[in-house]
């Protein structure tokens, strides 16, 4: 071969195999050498689940917590935040009216609000402090996107601030990376209750960026029937629900060390209101608008340390006007009131966590709240009444040997409305005496303080033909304090006890003092509608939890909580604490996508009370799923039977169910 | 006189044949300067080769005037071979630090390595994963696994029958970027654990974190596919290191020497990892334990 042919056959070689080189480079050459340096020593690949990144192990946190993952909120087929809350010992869930759930950890409430709760969403505190009331179907969270509830069972002011009094609830919604796609929800019943979902989320520069939008409809036929106030006759109820709702979430992270969330939200909706041919107040319609914007960041300078940066501003508008009729001493009475509310809360919150060194670590932190609220018929006025708030707060958490850790934190919380400085503390010995088992004692002091309402109220209504006619309802009087609770508990919980069983036991006692109820002193005229630091309550009691993965295709989830309740003689006191609370879920995966579930909730009869049923609450569900495909389409199909034994439950205040069954269909699909 | 020069002349050859036959059993070990990896892989070989070593050299492929004459090299590193292929030689190759994934691709690119060419796969087979996977107590009941879509699943040793007995869930994905983080979170909806695989197409120092971070949210655990993955956040992976790599392929290498040149390489080979690595940290966080099957090897 002549050496000039040989040269024409190298440089045709070489060019195809430059260019299979070029095609190959195409592929990623920068991931190549990524993949090929993480098998050697070439550590390219930073730390990414550092220490303080990472949650603290449930066997070593100073508290009680029980987390609900979004596994086993679809296994229940709970459709609403509030309904997945059965699930956590010791939390019960009522309703007085459909559009208005109420959920309470052990009591006390007086009128089913979650007023001694503190509830979070994403850190954004959701409990309103104008009224003491958390909107449960207002705070604009779809179930879909819910990514865990974690619920702290017990106090805790050190870390989450001043309402934390029996206990926290802190929903964390899903990062916006792990919802890409579309999706489209619906759900019908035979209840009159039907909703629409659509989500679209969608990353960006290579993942280091994403943002969803979600769009909720819902329409709510609410109960049927009622009870009047005295229990004397069964009602028309008319508490209906149509609400509108769609929230964007941004999240961008540019490295590891920096993090920015935002998260908007608007909801609307009309609640109907009043009753049908009975009392003053006939049919009418309550307008609601809710704003919010949250904004989080986050810096680890290290692997030891963080920085978050917190600002959130939230208002709600509650526009109900109503003509009312009253007949009293003869005579009709007549007259255009309201009950319009509008509050408002602007929250800037700093926290700094590091770890000194491996065996002590600390989280200190700084919130500035400003409160603002206003409604002529509850404060007598139509000015905004404004409060600001301080809470410092220093968690610490030490390890005295490798198994065992003392935790302490302390709260200062500085109440501009009432200008005073309450202390509050937890302390709790954790210790793990196997790798899969945790012993816990604690012991903790919390507050709630008053909210705007309860130091400023002036709630009358006044009705002005033929004549000017007032009627108190409400009065604050000076001198009320923050509520007190202290609490005991001694926990134990362990995984994987036996053939995949997890288990906790808690042993608890809580005695709250300064309990702010309406008065009853009856020497004084009205006296009744006045607010004071009147009642106490203890609660003592024992909480169980199992959960049990059975096979690889069943799992069994109970829990079971005893309270045992004393209090000063307040009917509503009473009437907040049912003695016994559980629930059973039984989750089989059938094969073929499908999926069943068969779950029984209980809740207890109350003590002493002359109102309520003298029956529990008793509920069985039963659900089927299946998870298929259209095409490339994923498609989920869920078929949810609920059954209730009785149409009159505690849990239902004077609401009666329309039927004892209820079937509800819901349809998902993604793309 | 005539003896003579015949004598001196059959000598002259024997001394050409004898030196052939040398340089024809000196393997050499092609290697890119420039990659600290990879000329650390090539080095560790030869230190560990005992009476082998010399019989192994270790060349840089950048040099231009280097070049091949021998039955048998050893290329270590995809780009090592890509410009190893740039040069006219019908020598046998055995190629290291190569997944197995890069393997199918490049064996789509340059068809005439099938005959000539072998590998040992420094990647764990996704079969030994999912061995892993099922290991981790509690135990997950689905088991998550993104591939490339042009990736054989056949040759990663998974069957259908695989696929059915272990609740498998496999997606394809066509690996542009944005699309991978849709698939990895419609992927992580469906299963219990996630097993990351070492497919440049797949993953990368861009997307590998948010891949950690998004199974961690969500309290799903990742099996990893080295130590450097269990030290940045995966739960556990089989962890091959250096002398496991290097005595593998030495042995490989004697075994090749041997090999027949009519006869087409034989097939690749998986690397037997000498441990499992596990982040305790996080396996303390998720509430999981890895506990090693009776009997079995790491």
């Amino acid at each position: 071969m002549k050496p000039s042919t040989t040269c024409s056959l190298f440089v045709v070689f070489a060019t195809l195999a430059n260019s299979a080189h070029g095609a190959s480079a195409s592929t990623g050459d920068h991931n190549a050498a990524f993949i090929e340096e993480v098998f050697t020593d070439n550590f390219s690949l930073p730390v990414v689940l550092t220490p303080s990144r990472m949650a603290t192990p449930i066997q070593e946190s100073p508290s009680a917590v029980t987390v609900i993952d979004r596994e086993l909120i679809r296994a229940s087929g709970a459709q609403s935040v509030v309904e997945a809350l059965r699930l956590v010992p010791g939390l019960s869930v009522f309703y007085e009216d459909d559009w208005k759930a109420g959920v309470r950890y052990h009591g006390p409430s007086d009128n089913g609000s979650a007023r001694h709760l503190q509830v979070l969403v994403d850190g954004r505190s959701v409990y309103q402090p104008g009224y003491a009331q958390v909107y449960w179907d207002w705070m604009g969270v779809d179930l879909s996107e819910v990514e865990r509830i974690e619920v702290v069972r017990g106090p805790s002011n050190a870390t989450h601030g001043v309402n934390a009094f029996s206990g926290t609830i802190h929903i964390f919604t899903r990062h916006a990376l792990d919802t890409l796609g579309s999706k489209v929800s619906v759900l019908t019943s035979d209840q009159n209750t039907s909703s629409l979902h659509l989500q679209h989320g969608t990353s960006f520069s290579n993942g280091d960026g994403a943002w969803r939008i979600d769009v909720d409809l819902e329409n709510k036929d609410g109960f049927d029937q009622t009870y009047n106030n005295d229990r004397s006759a069964i009602i028309e109820n008319n508490d209906g629900s149509q609400l509108r709702n769609i929230d964007y979430r941004l999240d961008f992270s540019p490295d590891l060390d920096n993090e920015i969330s935002l998260h908007l939200g608007l909801l609307r909706g009309e609640i109907d209101q009043g009753e049908i041919d009975y009392g003053p107040a006939p049919p009418h319609t309550l307008d609601i608008e809710s704003r919010y914007l949250n904004i989080h960041l986050l810096h680890r300078p290290n692997d030891e340390s963080s920085w978050k940066l917190r600002f959130s501003h939230q208002e709600m508008d509650q526009e109900n006007p109503w003509f009312a009729t009253y007949s009293t001493g003869g005579m009709t009475l007549t007259g255009n009131l309201n009950d319009d509310r509008f509050e408002k809360m602007t929250e800037l919150s700093g926290q700094y966590e590091n770890r000194w060194s491996p065996h002590f670590r600390t989280i200190t932190g700084l919130d500035l709240r400003r409160d603002q609220v206003r409604g002529e018929t509850w404060f007598g006025h139509n000015d905004w009444i404004s409060s600001w708030r301080k809470h410092a707060f220093v968690n610490t958490e030490y390890q005295l040997r490798e198994d065992t850790q003392l935790h302490f934190g302390i709260a200062a919380d500085h109440v501009g409305h009432l200008q005073r400085t309450d202390w509050t503390h937890n302390l709790a010995l954790t210790h793990s005496p196997a790798a899969n088992q945790g012993l816990r004692a604690s012991w903790g002091r919390a507050v709630r303080v008053p909210d705007l309402y309860e130091t400023k109220a002036d709630w009358s209504y006044t009705l002005t033909s033929p004549s000017i006619y007032r009627d108190q309802y409400g009065l604050a009087t000076a001198g009320i304090v923050p509520e007190k609770i202290e609490s005991f508990d001694l926990g134990w919980n362990a995984r994987r006890l036996w053939n995949q069983l997890d288990t906790e036991v808690r042993l608890f006692s809580d005695h709250a003092t300064q309990l702010i109820e309406t008065s009853t002193d009856t020497s004084v005229p009205d006296s009744y509608k006045t607010y004071i630091n009147q009642d106490w309550s203890r609660f003592r009691g024992y909480e169980l939890m199992l959960d049990w993965q059975a096979t690889a295709n069943t799992r069994v989830r109970g829990n079971y909580s005893h309270i045992s309740h004393l209090s000063s003689n307040n009917e509503s006191l009473i009437e907040s604490t049912p003695r016994d609370i559980g629930s059973l879920l039984a989750i089989h995966k059938l094969g073929q996508g499908y999926e069943a579930s068969v779950a029984f909730h209980y809740l207890g009869t109350f003590d002493g009370t002359q109102y309520l049923p003298e029956h529990p609450y008793r509920r069985y569900d039963l659900r089927l799923s299946k998870r298929t495909k259209i095409g490339n389409t994923p498609l989920e199909w869920t078929l949810l039977w609920q059954h209730q034994r009785d149409l009159t439950t505690p849990e239902n205040g004077n609401n009666i169910s329309d039927d004892h069954s209820r079937l509800t269909g819901v349809l998902e699909l993604k793309f | 006189m005539r003896s003579s020069v015949r004598h001196i002349f059959l000598t002259f050859v024997g001394l050409v044949l004898l030196s052939a036959t040398a340089h024809a059993n000196t393997t050499r070990i092609w290697v890119d300067f420039e990659q600290a990896g990879a000329l650390g892989v090539a080095e560790l070989v030869k230190s560990r080769a005992g009476e082998l070593s010399a019989q192994l050299s270790v060349n840089d492929l950048t040099d231009a005037n280097s070049a091949s004459h021998n039955r048998l090299d050893v290329v270590v590193g995809r780009r090592a071979l890509e410009q190893w292929l740039q040069r006219p030689t019908s020598t046998q190759v055995l190629m290291l630090l190569v997944t197995r994934y890069d393997w199918q691709q490049l064996a789509i690119q340059h068809p005439e390595l099938a005959s000539r060419a072998t590998a040992l796969y420094v990647d764990p087979s996704p079969r030994a994963q999912l061995k892993l996977a099922q290991s981790i107590s509690p135990s997950p009941t689905r088991v998550g696994l993104l591939i490339h879509e042009d990736t054989d699943l056949l040759a990663l040793g998974i069957d259908p029958a695989l696929l059915q007995a272990s609740e498998l869930v496999v997606t394809r994905s066509a690996g542009r970027d944005e699309e991978v983080m849709q698939d990895i979170a419609s992927l992580l909806d469906k299963s219990d654990v996630l097993i990351a695989i070492p497919d440049g197409r797949l993953y990368g120092p861009q997307n590998f974190r948010h891949v950690l971070l998004s199974a961690y949210r969500q309290r799903k655990a990742v099996v990893g596919f080295s130590g450097a993955g269990v030290r940045a956040g995966c739960l556990l992976a089989p962890y091959v290191n250096g002398e496991d790599l290097a005595d593998a392929a030495i042995r490989r290498i004697r075994q090749l020497q041997q090999w027949p040149v009519s006869r087409p390489m034989p097939p690749s080979q998986d690397i037997q990892p000498s441990e499992i690595r596990v982040n305790e940290d996080v396996a303390k966080t998720l509430g999981l334990q890895w506990q090693k099957p009776e009997g079995a090897q790491p």
